[in-house]
């Protein structure tokens, strides 16, 4: 029976053992390259929205809901020749398609946003993803509407035209992508989300 | 390699090209036909991954075809592509991680992309190595290009630029449709229809 | 009560918003090639919303009990499919065994069923979403149902257009292309259905 086993099967557990080593052996040189290159690029987000120069520390936070849950925030601290600047925080939710994950920034007071970043997301080509635009010449993109946002109240999405982004740049309102409300909203409501998680973790 | 040998490994490579070419002819590998060839560059990673993949099983497979059990064929075949797949991943992640985030999922997915594991059943458990390599090559090679004809199409259409590179007038009206599902499945539908046009009568 | 709630919202999620086949391009060959009439595309139907539930089920349980915790987690797409190809050789034998009339249905369709990327994909899109184990046997569940619809609709359709007169290049995989793609945009007007 067992010899009848090992006749039979020989090739694939000798393939399944020396795939297997083969792998982890390519997973050991290759992780710590994929580990940096992941740091680098949030890093490069973090000196885009902080301006070069900063750095960043990872950082954890606590706070006691009502109910008294624990809730552990992780976040980074900004800092630039040795002064406190801000802080940024890493926070997903549901967008239209997909989950959306954002890189949302604030200063140290949390009175003003420092700008958001799309880390992850699916929406729609050629519409929902538009949330990933850079601003070209005079047009504002979307994501550059958050920069330097008072948060003194909730922000809001509007649907008026995207020219008029400019317009809107003092108050709590975020002109939508026209075609992609529901992508806009879930942005908004994210960066909402996190303006509340930091107020708490930080208590200010 | 014997010159016979040369000469039939050549001619498996020129016939993936074309003839028996996976996307047009045989329909075969049509989940990242249809879901990378939004742009041009997801495309041609995906198709270098896919030939990468497709020639390391072939040759593999190719080499162990003499004491392959054919009952544990097919798993001997999804093990060892399945080991190139992961090999592929962690190179693409590792050094073109932004690529590797756009095509997400897919890449795994090569494992069950049936153009791999027909021609290790076709080709490579039946042909010598210099064979396995040429067809492999060719299929892949043919694969690829298939990809990037219907990624350029798509990305024309959708943002009127080629490998981002502008090439209509800013004032065209760029056609959204086309980087959904539907603009992918009506490109390659239409494609199909006019080489089956031209090019089947001969 | 939420919960039970959240899980029908993933479960229209996956089944109709996000359908695998008409959204995210899994399952293609399959349901190009064995649509050719309704009763064929539903037995296929059964046959994957079967094995894909059992499968979305076991790889949670392999990924998150055994890989996650070992540190395994780059052996996870080996482990995935020698999962799917031993529960389709597994099913077989045992539809074949227990239930000869539901094998004499589906029992063609189950080898095909290994490099049927839309169970691959299922188990993959679980793990990158970070389903728990309830929303992951949901979803499922509800991606075989989702495909399930997709590939009856289309028998549907191809039934009919076999009366239809089709320009001669476009007959079979063309015309079959073009409509999937008039399909996926009447199922993008369920996109956007569920919010946050």
């Amino acid at each position: 029976m067992i010899k009848e086993f090992i006749e039979k099967s020989w090739l694939v557990i000798i393939a399944a053992l020396v795939f297997g080593l083969l792998i982890s052996a390519i997973n050991g040189q290759l992780k710590p390259i994929i580990e940096t290159k992941a740091k680098e690029k949030l890093n490069e987000k973090l000196a885009v929205m902080f301006g070069a120069g900063v750095e960043t520390a990872p950082t954890t936070a606590e706070f006691m809901t009502w109910d008294n849950k624990k809730v552990v925030v992780d976040y980074f601290t900004a800092k630039k020749d040795d002064g406190l600047i801000g802080y940024a925080l890493i926070i997903s939710g549901s967008g239209f398609a997909d989950k959306i994950e954002l890189l949302v920034g604030f200063d140290v007071e949390l009175k003003n946003l420092k700008g958001i970043a799309v880390l992850k997301s699916n929406e729609t080509p050629g519409f929902g993803d538009k949330i990933k635009d850079e601003s070209k010449g005079n047009w504002i993109s979307f994501k550059d509407c958050f920069k330097g946002r008072s948060l003194g109240s909730k922000l809001e999405v509007v649907k008026s035209p995207e020219s008029t982004r400019s317009a809107h740049k003092d108050d709590n309102q975020i002109v939508s992508i026209s075609g992609s409300t529901i992508s806009s909203e879930s942005v908004t409501k994210i960066v909402n989300q996190a303006t509340k998680l930091m107020r708490k973790a930080l208590d200010k | 390699m014997s010159v016979k040998q040369k000469s039939e490994a050549a001619t498996f490579f020129i016939r993936g090209l074309w003839e028996e070419n996976a996307i047009f002819r045989q329909l075969l590998g049509m989940c990242p036909t249809l879901a990378v060839t939004g742009a041009v560059k997801p495309a041609l990673t995906m198709g270098l991954a896919t030939t990468f993949v497709l020639v390391c099983s072939n040759v593999l497979v190719s080499l162990m075809r003499n004491v392959l059990q054919a009952h544990l064929r097919i798993l001997m075949f999804t093990l060892t592509i399945a080991t190139f797949v992961t090999i592929a991943d962690l190179i693409l992640k590792a050094f073109l991680p932004d690529m590797s985030e756009t095509l997400g999922p897919f890449v795994p997915l090569i494992i069950v992309n049936c153009l791999i594991i027909g021609r290790a059943e076709a080709c490579g458990s039946r042909k010598p190595v210099g064979t396995s390599l040429g067809d492999a090559l060719g299929m892949g090679v043919g694969f690829t290009l298939g990809l990037c004809a219907l990624a350029a199409i798509r990305e024309l259409l959708a943002t009127g630029a080629v490998f981002e590179l502008a090439v209509l007038p800013e004032k065209f009206e760029n056609w959204n449709v086309m980087q959904l599902p539907a603009g992918a499945f009506i490109t390659l539908g239409i494609m199909l229809g006019l080489s089956n046009h031209f090019l089947k009568k001969k | 009560m939420e919960t039970f709630s959240h899980l029908i919202v993933v479960f229209i999620s996956i089944a109709v918003v996000n359908n695998l086949v008409l959204t995210k391009f899994l399952g293609i060959c399959p349901y190009l090639g064995v649509s050719r009439k309704v009763d064929m595309a539903f037995g296929m139907g059964c046959a994957v919303t079967f094995v894909m539930t059992i499968s979305a089920t076991l790889t949670w349980l392999i990924n998150i009990k055994i890989l996650v915790p070992l540190e395994l987690d780059y052996l996870k797409y080996i482990a995935f499919i020698m999962v799917i190809a031993s529960m389709v050789q597994l099913v077989e034998m045992y539809v074949r065994k227990f239930f000869p009339p539901l094998y004499e249905s589906f029992g063609i369709f189950l080898p095909l069923i290994v490099t049927n990327c839309a169970i691959l994909g299922v188990c993959l899109f679980i793990d990158l979403w970070g389903y728990g184990f309830l929303e992951a046997v949901v979803a499922g569940l509800g991606g075989g149902l989702g495909f399930t619809l997709a590939i009856c609709i289309m028998g549907g359709i191809r039934e009919n257009l076999e009366w239809a007169d089709v320009p001669d290049a476009l007959k079979g995989a063309g015309i079959t292309l073009i409509t999937a793609g008039i399909m996926t945009l009447a199922f993008m007007g369920f996109s956007g259905m569920i919010k946050g």
